[in-house]
């Protein structure tokens, strides 16, 4: 059923343990932490001196009000698309080449949402308030609850409870083989994880389910994305059914790119065992997702300027052959490329993984700018009553808080790579039916806490549309937007009970002193000696040595 | 110090009672009739003196920042002037007062997330500045550009405090702000009626915002427009009234008068 | 929550500030048990806003001069330092420089225009049991400052909750 591994030529492998980094990874963590602090610092000058440092300015009297910060925060969030939705897909359809590439991705995802909170966080004017107000009083009408609420607390929770729960096995191989500074870690993550079949059907079955729901979740997730634009029929350029789609398109494109080059660079560093065939299968994605959204960006433009309204025709005119046309050409031609290039792979059946790194690279490149055509143009030549003109280029602060993001996540992955194993270890296949014994206990403790969690969920989504508050502007419970997503997470926690309760078996009674002493075991304390001394019975041959672990 | 705790933990103690509260029904409070705030502003009348503009920036504590070019586009404006070159050489040009339209069915407050604006009963979109949190949604909802940030903390010199309007309080860098319909004044009015036992009359509110009582032309015209009375609401249905981008179903509530051209 | 933590620990280690005096020790509860020509005082015989005004506003000198122009005897047939303090106050010709204690920030809008003359409030139901106070207040009245206060108030009598009822 699982392929053979092929190890990368030039790395031995070296199974169960932590692989040990060439001077590649230490350059990375270095210029890791060197952006993180560049975006660090640079966050405290703005805070300090306000947004004029940044280069965006109001619409329609000369700039732009949203720029390089929301661009960053939709391909940060963008790129964590690929990463669950892959390793999710794997599981479903049970594509075994996707499974070494897994963990990856769905750490790609973890960071990457997390860096995207910071991007969306700098963006803020008042970021002291948007942490304070925004559980209080987040209104779902506004795409940005989506946002706040169904990225950071859905989205990020559940992709943490699926990597949880799909590490755990590891985790339990961990606490014997891993470092010893870390066991207390390995512990916790494996939570009481013992090698029985039965642990092994119920993981098959909340990897199944995990995966079923969160598709969804991460479909409606980044719908919201696209709709914060796609809704304003006051903006042309931004107002299109098309904008989630091609939100999710180009989401998936970027991720997916994101995904190869991550697992390139790590393989690279670290010696890992990846075959070059679960690559080519990103690859393949890649081509497909990048044509289409290539395609929905020749819709877009067709129906801009076919016999489209003039301001429509006009900010699509800015971005093809106006003040962006560099922009655009810069985008298209890398998207273009990485369509191209693993497309040609393909026709050829010649890949190359080093060809598939350079396209991803490109695709994510494309996909910035292409954030950015986005976001601007509607803004700063898309104003209905503008007094003028507008002109937007990001500061030298917008780039370092770039860079810091960037930083983030490539921080958050190396680290992780040195404490735990990123290629899934051997274990048979999951099945999503597996038998397993009666649990009644199991089954209520789990339903009373899903059960629990909708109520949550209906009340503090109720409440947040402020349904109960009659003339009042504020909903009628405190924190309700947070009542909400305690109740998104707590659904997606209801999988981490379901494996981690732990099962009922018969505890065998603690051998008593006397019992101890009736074995051939050397007698430790004094009372045992002389219990031993005064044994008449026989005592019973030992025991032969305990059953093997189902280890391979 | 006791006073403060004491203070504190009865504020605490009253949260919970504040959510068990039944909600007061705002129609109890306000016997008043309700009225919808409008606007007219008479382009035939309007030369572009830009009074209207000055005026509102005084009476709002607007922050100017001087003639540093880095703040190009950083200037908070309430009231623009929008101007437009004539079509024919010998034309005159377009003027624009343009104030925020109230829309009736306003983007802005759809997309806040925290609900710092919302749309008042008698029809006035209230900005809040002690909520907002800067995300500047609704800047780039607004299909009418009315919308300024404080992209900076705006920094008055000794006599520019002395000059500071106390009825409008001055905002922090990172919240968003724009046209209120001087809800300063409208509110002061509607009290100080109220006390009289009476409602405000419309030759008080004809000129009424600042903009409107800086006109020298007397184009602008404010008052209720739900009012059969009133000369806002005869003007909102003269002949000559249009609305901007009608077609997007903001229901603006502001009403512009022109003569049609030839 | 996090306001909450932030609010409990800054209101543990905050002491109200030490004002100055002040300029005349007015004793609220002698004043207002005085009967004169068959009528009590009030409180908007000094704080002439306090109903029809957003501010109450503070007495000027001349307010107290309309009684205390003439010398009068104290109580045990001593003249009254206090009295004798405004009488040089008048002399010197100064303005009584009050020390405002409780004063709302800049945002909020707290007209006594809407609470006294419209929702006929008592001045006592916010400012406390002024008629027993013998001595100026040193500290802030702590009700009037805290808008959960506002907000409980105006819920109990039906009044506007709305940000644009109460904020500048």
């Amino acid at each position: 059923m699982l392929q053979r591994i092929y190890a990368t030529p030039h790395v031995r492998p070296r199974p169960g343990v932590l692989p040990t980094p060439r001077a590649g990874w230490y350059v990375l963590v270095a210029l890791g932490l060197g952006a993180l602090a560049l975006g660090l610092w640079a966050y405290t000058i703005q805070l300090d001196r306000g947004d004029i440092v940044t280069g965006m300015r109001d619409p329609g009297r000369g700039g732009a009000a949203w720029g390089l910060y929301i661009s960053l925060y939709v391909y940060l969030v963008g790129i964590s698309f690929a990463g669950i939705t892959v390793a999710s897909i794997a599981r479903l359809l049970k594509l075994h080449v996707l499974e070494p590439v897994a963990r990856i991705a769905e750490l790609l995802t973890i960071a990457s949402l997390v860096a995207g909170a910071t991007a969306v966080l700098a963006d803020l004017g008042r970021s002291d308030r948007g942490l304070a107000s925004l559980p209080a009083l987040a209104r779902p009408s506004s795409p940005f609850y989506g946002t706040f609420t169904l990225v950071v607390a859905g989205y990020l929770f559940s992709s943490v409870v699926a990597f949880f729960v799909t590490g755990r096995r590891d985790a339990a191989r961990m606490v014997r083989d891993g470092p010893r500074a870390l066991r207390w870690f390995y512990r916790l993550w494996a939570s009481g994880y013992r090698f029985t079949p039965e642990e092994h059907a119920r993981h098959g079955r909340t990897t199944f389910w995990l995966a079923i729901t969160i598709l969804p979740l991460l479909v409606t997730a980044h719908s919201t994305l696209g709709f914060i634009f796609g809704i304003q029929a006051g903006r042309p350029g931004w107002y299109s059914a098309l904008m989630a789609p091609s939100f999710i398109v180009l989401a998936g494109a970027s991720g997916i790119g994101m995904l190869i080059l991550t697992v390139v660079i790590l393989r690279r560093m670290l010696g890992l065992r990846i075959p070059d065939a679960s690559i080519h299968w990103l690859g393949s994605f890649l081509w497909v997702l990048c044509l289409v959204y290539l395609y929905f960006t020749v819709v877009e433009e067709l129906t801009a300027t076919y016999a489209g309204p003039a301001l429509d025709r006009h900010v699509a005119h800015t971005i093809v052959a106006g003040p962006f046309s560099r922009s655009f050409a810069v985008a298209i031609g890398c998207l273009f490329l990485g369509f191209a290039i693993p497309f040609v792979q393909y026709l050829r059946a010649k890949p190359s993984v080093a060809g598939l790194a350079i396209a991803a690279g490109l695709v994510n490149i494309g996909a910035l700018v292409k954030r950015l055509l986005i976001v601007v143009p509607s803004q700063t030549h898309g104003s209905y009553l503008a007094l003028e003109d507008g002109r937007y280029a990001p500061s030298w602060i917008e780039w370092a808080v770039l860079a810091g993001t960037i930083g983030l996540v490539l921080l958050i992955v190396l680290v992780f790579a040195r404490i735990f194993p990123l290629v899934h270890g051997e274990e048979p296949a999951l099945e999503r039916d597996a038998p397993l014994p009666r649990d009644p206990v199991r089954k209520l403790v789990c339903l009373g806490w899903a059960a629990t969690a909708i109520a949550l969920i209906a009340v503090g989504l109720t409440d947040s549309f402020r349904l109960w508050s009659g003339t009042e502007l504020d909903p009628r419970l405190p924190m309700a937007p947070v009542i909400f997503a305690s109740g998104v997470m707590m659904l997606f926690a209801t999988a981490i009970v379901y494996e981690v309760l732990p099962a009922r078996r018969r505890r065998p009674r603690s051998p008593r002193i006397v019992d101890r002493a009736r074995t051939h075991a050397a007698p430790r304390t004094v009372l045992a000696a002389a219990l031993r001394a005064t044994e008449r019975r026989p005592i019973p041959p030992p025991p032969p040595p305990s059953s093997p672990r189902s280890q391979p | 110090m006791g006073a403060d705790r004491r203070a504190f933990l009865r504020g605490t103690l009253a949260l919970p009672v504040l959510a068990a509260l039944p909600r007061g029904a705002e129609a109890a409070a306000a016997p008043h009739r309700r009225r919808r705030w409008g606007m007219a502003i008479d382009l035939d009348r309007c030369a572009a003196c830009n009074a209207c503009s000055v005026a509102c920036r005084q009476e709002n504590n607007i922050p100017s920042y001087g003639a540093d070019p880095e703040f190009h586009g950083a200037r908070p404006e309430w009231m623009s002037m929008l101007w437009q070159e004539p079509e024919r050489p010998d034309g005159l040009p377009e003027l624009l007062p343009l104030p925020c339209m109230h829309c009736a069915d306003p983007p802005c407050v759809k997309v806040c997330p925290v609900g710092a604006t919302y749309k008042d009963p008698d029809g006035i979109t209230m900005q809040v500045w002690d909520r907002c949190i800067g995300c500047r949604y609704c800047m780039v909802a607004c299909p009418y550009s009315r919308r300024s940030f404080n992209w900076s903390e705006p920094a008055w010199t000794a006599s520019e405090q002395q000059m500071l309007n106390p009825d409008v309080a001055t905002r922090p860098h990172g919240v968003v702000e724009k046209c209120t319909f001087c809800h300063h004044r409208v509110r002061a009015l509607s009290e100080r009626a109220r006390l009289e036992g009476r409602e405000p009359g419309d030759d008080e509110l004809q000129r009424l915002p600042a903009c409107a009582a800086a006109c020298p032309a007397g184009a602008i015209t404010f008052g209720d427009l739900d009012d059969a009375a009133s000369k806002v609401s005869a003007q909102a249905a003269s002949p000559r009234a249009f609305r901007l981008l009608e077609h997007l179903g903001t229901e603006p509530s502001v009403y512009y008068l022109k003569k049609e051209r030839g | 929550m996090t306001r909450l933590v932030v609010l409990a620990l800054v209101a543990a280690c905050s002491r109200a500030p030490r004002l100055p005096e002040q300029p005349i020790a007015f004793n609220h509860a002698l004043h207002l048990s005085v009967e004169l020509d068959g009528r009590r005082l009030g409180c908007v015989d000094c704080h002439a806003g306090a109903e029809r005004a957003e501010h109450a506003g503070l007495p000027a000198l001349r307010d107290c001069l309309r009684c205390h122009m003439r010398p009068q005897l104290g109580e045990r047939g001593v003249p009254s330092e206090r009295e004798a303090a405004v009488r040089k106050l008048a002399a010197a010709a100064a303005p009584t420089r009050w020390v405002q204690i409780t004063r709302n920030p800049g945002h909020v809008y707290a007209p006594h225009r809407a609470h006294v003359g419209i929702a006929k409030l008592p001045c006592a139901e916010c400012h406390g049991d002024v008629a027993a106070w013998t001595a100026p207040p040193t500290e802030p009245v702590q009700r009037l400052l805290r808008m959960t206060e506002c907000i409980a108030c105006h819920r109990t009598h039906g009044a506007s909750t709305w940000c644009g009822a109460c904020h500048r």
